[in-house]
């Protein structure tokens, strides 16, 4: 049996190293992603075109656009003289977010009232707008303390040091940076392999089908399962490597922390890599042509990237979603893939999704031996 | 012999050493532990309206283990002591007796009058007096008032009923917290006298050892040294080990460590420790901000609160009330940003997938050269290839669009027609796109993975669906402008929550109109090199 899979192994092998665009489609796409994707994968906000409006033109608001002027977080573009250059600037977008003061707003800032400060945000791409609010916030409320200081000292010096504050000092764990680079390349590791993974195998049975030389195949000795085994090795090897290499990039090139056990990231990796032989293969033997296996492919791994929690929390996905995405293998990866690298936790926490995409694997491999042997028939 | 004993000697030392951290260790845990207990059952305390010093006998035993009282017995308990309670109650009664009094004084009056009038000494007038009669009287004319005054006084008893349903309420909830986290202490106190335990344990083993002559005497003190330290350690510590179990199985996102000496903090600036689970850095940044507000807006009730009873003086906190305004999408619901982006990934798929693979199959056929026999020129080729795949494209976008709009509300502001004819470009882009894929690749298994290549990873990361693109390196901003899918995000967000004036989409719609120009030109030409 062994010789018979064997020699399969190494025929597939052979024809994916056949011609030079094989070879490097082997391992280019993986590593061109990873690095693009690596340097893409960026939801920080850092210098965000904006428009100020000054109706108030005295120190306190000068000072005030100082700050904005003087933060990484926002470029100054343009001086508004009215609000219509301003709802022109942000409507075509060459400002994306536009900060008003109205005349008064030093007035009130001395009496102590609340002075009014209108921020509006272009908010078509809903996360950084969220992100830019919260910038503008965070300068407001430290040039108000600033201020405060400043009046203490010249009306109340004995006062200062003794009005209550709260300090609110934060420690973020695993990522104490916040770079979101971080968050998002393990990601990328998972993504990236699915798809590679995922064309190779899709295209293997069917291939063959097309081209005719299932029907050689088949005359050979060679059993159903045996035909199954010997297509998931090669997929399996291209894939650890594959995966190798990605990892290497995020580690070396991207100075990804990996902090869990190298082990159980080759054991979740290896897992990963047969559930999506497995959907491949699958649809590999459903599909009557070539065309189809892929039309499938892209129809499982769109929903299988965007449900896995890649990009959007699945916490904050509809109640149907969140339940719907327990039957993606990228789910549970993607949660080993994040707590392996950031985390370093064990399998005392991460056992529930190794043991599903080991059950998924199985039932994948084993669903699309029987389909073969049905669709001969 | 001597080595033996030596290795042996070692052996113990290091052990003895791990037993004294692990003591140590588990020593202070349990310290934290109680100490947290303590704080706690003085909230409790607190709660059910005790004096705070009444449970001064109460902070002092270290490490014993309190009784949870039931939570009913507590709220009971609660609800007799607390002032508040017991005021809301007294009101709750004078506001039923108003109401009563007032709804009496509406019915008629009864009077018994009686009296006697004594007279003597007088001609004509007949001696002593007297009678007893029944008056009824019926204030008829304040009706109207009475009422009135009746139907008032019902409302506030009603409404001081509320307030006292409230307040006892409120109070039964405080002492469910406060029980709650009282009986959480105390399960972390035991855990950390199971640990105390063991490593007493060990220690034990420890000095049998060194009893037996196999480690010195000095290891002993040392190690005794080492349990006095942990036992003189009284500081609170934070008790770090939930919330890291709680953060590393990803049950918290955010915890909110309040020390010790949060009311009484030097120079009257408190400091709060907020631990934030870092790997969703994009959801942590938006944590922190919440947070932030929450804690600064309460920062700045205490603030003026302090300064009113300091004496006036309101102009001391100068504020800034910032007014947010999101323009385009209100709510800044990040569905009506996201539905049009995964529009643009569906199409971008479907466009270069289906014609992808169209020439490569021809060609892995061998149909290419009956094909190329024909008078067919190439230009009528590639019209040919595409229009029947234009339609299915055509067909599928528009269901898209349409559940975009109806099913996911996503507003449009512009118009279907501008929609539409955005759409149809960038479906032709991408179809000319997957073509030039087909006519360069060999196989169907390379032109599918060029496709791939080409256009989902880069629909997907490079178009500013998800990461914004003028974040990004410089590199890979040039990259992005050749990416059709760009121009088709912006477009089908302006067009959908902007709206769709000319000036907002021209250029837009003329950068994909270049893009399928010349990945049309540049499939026809290279497909008569493959051809020669």
């Amino acid at each position: 049996m062994w010789r018979r899979v064997g020699s399969l192994v190494l025929k597939e092998l052979i024809q994916m190293v056949r011609s030079p665009a094989s070879r490097f489609l082997l391992w280019g796409p993986p590593l061109i992603q990873m690095l693009m994707f690596g340097y893409a994968a960026n939801l920080e906000v850092r210098h965000v075109a904006m428009a100020v409006l000054d109706h108030d033109h005295s120190q306190e608001s000068r000072d005030f656009i100082a700050r904005f002027e003087h933060s990484p977080y926002f470029d100054v573009v343009l001086r508004a003289r009215d609000r219509a250059e301003l709802r022109d600037a942000i409507d075509h977008g060459r400002a994306q977010i536009g900060l008003a003061l109205d005349a008064g707003f030093a007035e009130r800032l001395r009496d102590g009232r609340g002075a009014p400060a209108q921020a509006i945000v272009d908010a078509t791409a809903s996360n950084t707008a969220l992100i830019a609010l919260g910038y503008v916030e965070q300068v407001a409320a430290r040039y108000a303390r600033e201020l405060e200081d400043e009046q203490l000292q010249r009306r109340r010096p004995e006062w200062l040091g003794r009005v209550p504050r709260i300090e609110l000092e934060f420690r973020p764990w695993y990522n104490p940076d916040l770079l979101s680079r971080w968050f998002f390349l393990p990601g990328v590791v998972g993504t990236i392999t699915l798809i590679t993974i995922m064309t190779l195998t899709a295209f293997s049975v069917v291939r063959e089908r097309e081209i005719g030389t299932l029907e050689q195949m088949m005359v050979t000795p060679i059993r159903r399962s045996e035909f199954i085994l010997g297509k998931t090795i090669p997929s399996y090897l291209v894939g650890v490597v594959n995966i190798t290499m990605i990892a290497a990039v995020g580690r070396f090139w991207f100075h990804l922390p990996f902090r869990g056990s190298l082990a159980l990231f080759a054991l979740g990796a290896s897992l990963f890599i047969l559930c999506t032989i497995g959907f491949g293969l699958l649809l590999s033997t459903v599909s009557e042509t070539q065309q189809q296996a892929m039309l499938l492919s892209s129809f499982i791994t769109t929903p299988a990237f965007m449900l896995s929690g890649f990009v959007n929390p699945i916490s904050n996905m509809a109640v149907g979603l969140q339940w719907l995405s327990y039957l993606d293998p990228l789910r549970y990866f993607m949660v080993v893939l994040r707590s392996i690298y950031l985390k370093g936790v064990g399998l005392r926490i991460l056992w529930p999704d190794l043991v599903a995409m080991a059950l998924f694997a199985a039932a994948l491999l084993a669903v699309s031996v029987l389909r073969f042997r049905k669709s001969l028939e | 012999m001597a080595t033996a004993r030596v290795r042996a000697g070692t052996l113990t030392q290091a052990d003895l050493l791990r037993v004294r951290v692990a003591l140590a260790n588990a020593k202070q845990q349990a310290i934290a532990a109680a100490a947290q207990a303590e704080v706690v059952k003085v909230t409790l305390l607190d709660a059910i309206g005790l004096a705070p010093d009444a449970a001064v006998e109460l902070v002092e035993p270290p490490l014993g283990r309190a009784t949870v009282p039931s939570p009913e017995a507590a709220t009971r308990v609660a609800e007799e002591r607390r002032p508040e309670v017991a005021q809301a109650v007294l009101r709750r009664r004078a506001a039923a007796r108003t109401r009563t009094a007032r709804t009496l004084s509406l019915l008629p009056e009864a009077d018994v009058e009686g009296g006697y009038l004594r007279t003597d000494g007088q001609l004509f007038a007949p001696l002593d007096q007297w009678f007893i009669g029944v008056r009824a009287s019926w204030t008829v004319w304040e009706w109207g008032a009475t009422w009135f005054q009746a139907r008032a006084a019902a409302r506030e008893a009603a409404a001081v009923a509320l307030e006292a349903e409230d307040v006892r309420r409120g109070v039964a909830v405080e002492v469910q917290s406060a029980l709650a986290q009282l009986r959480a202490a105390e399960s972390a106190v035991a855990v950390a006298e199971e640990a105390i335990a063991s490593a007493e344990e060990a220690f034990r083993v420890e000095q049998k050892l060194v009893e037996t002559g196999l480690a010195t005497t000095t290891d002993l003190l040392d190690a005794q040294a080492a349990l006095t330290t942990a036992r003189r350690i009284t500081r609170v510590a934070r008790n770090e080990r939930d919330i890291v179990d709680g953060l590393d199985r990803g049950r918290c996102a955010l915890a909110l460590v309040v020390p010790a000496d949060f009311t009484e903090a030097p120079n009257g600036t408190a400091t709060m420790q907020a631990i934030v689970d870092g790997t969703d850095a994009n959801s942590a940044q938006l944590g922190i901000r919440y947070a932030q507000a929450v804690v600064q807006r309460y920062a700045r009730d205490v603030r003026v609160a302090w300064l009113a009873r300091q004496g006036g003086a309101m102009g001391l906190a100068p504020s800034i009330e910032l007014r947010s305004r999101a323009w385009f999408n209100e709510d800044l619901a990040s569905s009506e940003a996201i539905v049009p982006g995964v529009v643009a990934l569906v199409l971008a798929m479907i466009g270069s997938f289906l014609t992808a693979l169209t020439v490569a199959r021809e060609w892995e056929r061998g149909t290419m050269e009956q094909l190329v026999s024909t008078p067919v020129t190439r230009l009528e080729l590639l019209v040919g290839k595409l229009v029947p795949y234009f339609v299915i494209g055509a067909v599928e976008s528009i269901f898209c669009l349409l559940v975009a709009r109806f099913w996911f509300h996503v507003p449009l502001r512009g118009s279907w027609l501008a929609l539409l004819g955005a759409t149809a470009l960038f479906l032709i882009a991408s179809l000319t796109l997957g073509y030039l894929i087909s006519v360069r690749a060999k196989s169907q298994l390379d032109a599918s993975r060029i496709s791939i290549l080409a256009t989902f990873l880069p629909s997907l990361m490079l178009s500013g669906f998800i990461f914004p693109i003028d974040q990004m390196p410089v590199a890979l901003r040039a990259i992005s402008t050749l990416v059709p899918a760009r121009y088709f995000v912006t477009l089908l967000r302006t067009i959908f929550l902007k709206g769709s004036a000319p000036s907002l989409i021209w250029g837009d719609l003329l950068a994909l109109t270049v893009a399928a120009v010349v990945f049309g030109v540049l499939a026809t030409l290279s497909f008569r090199k493959r051809l020669g």
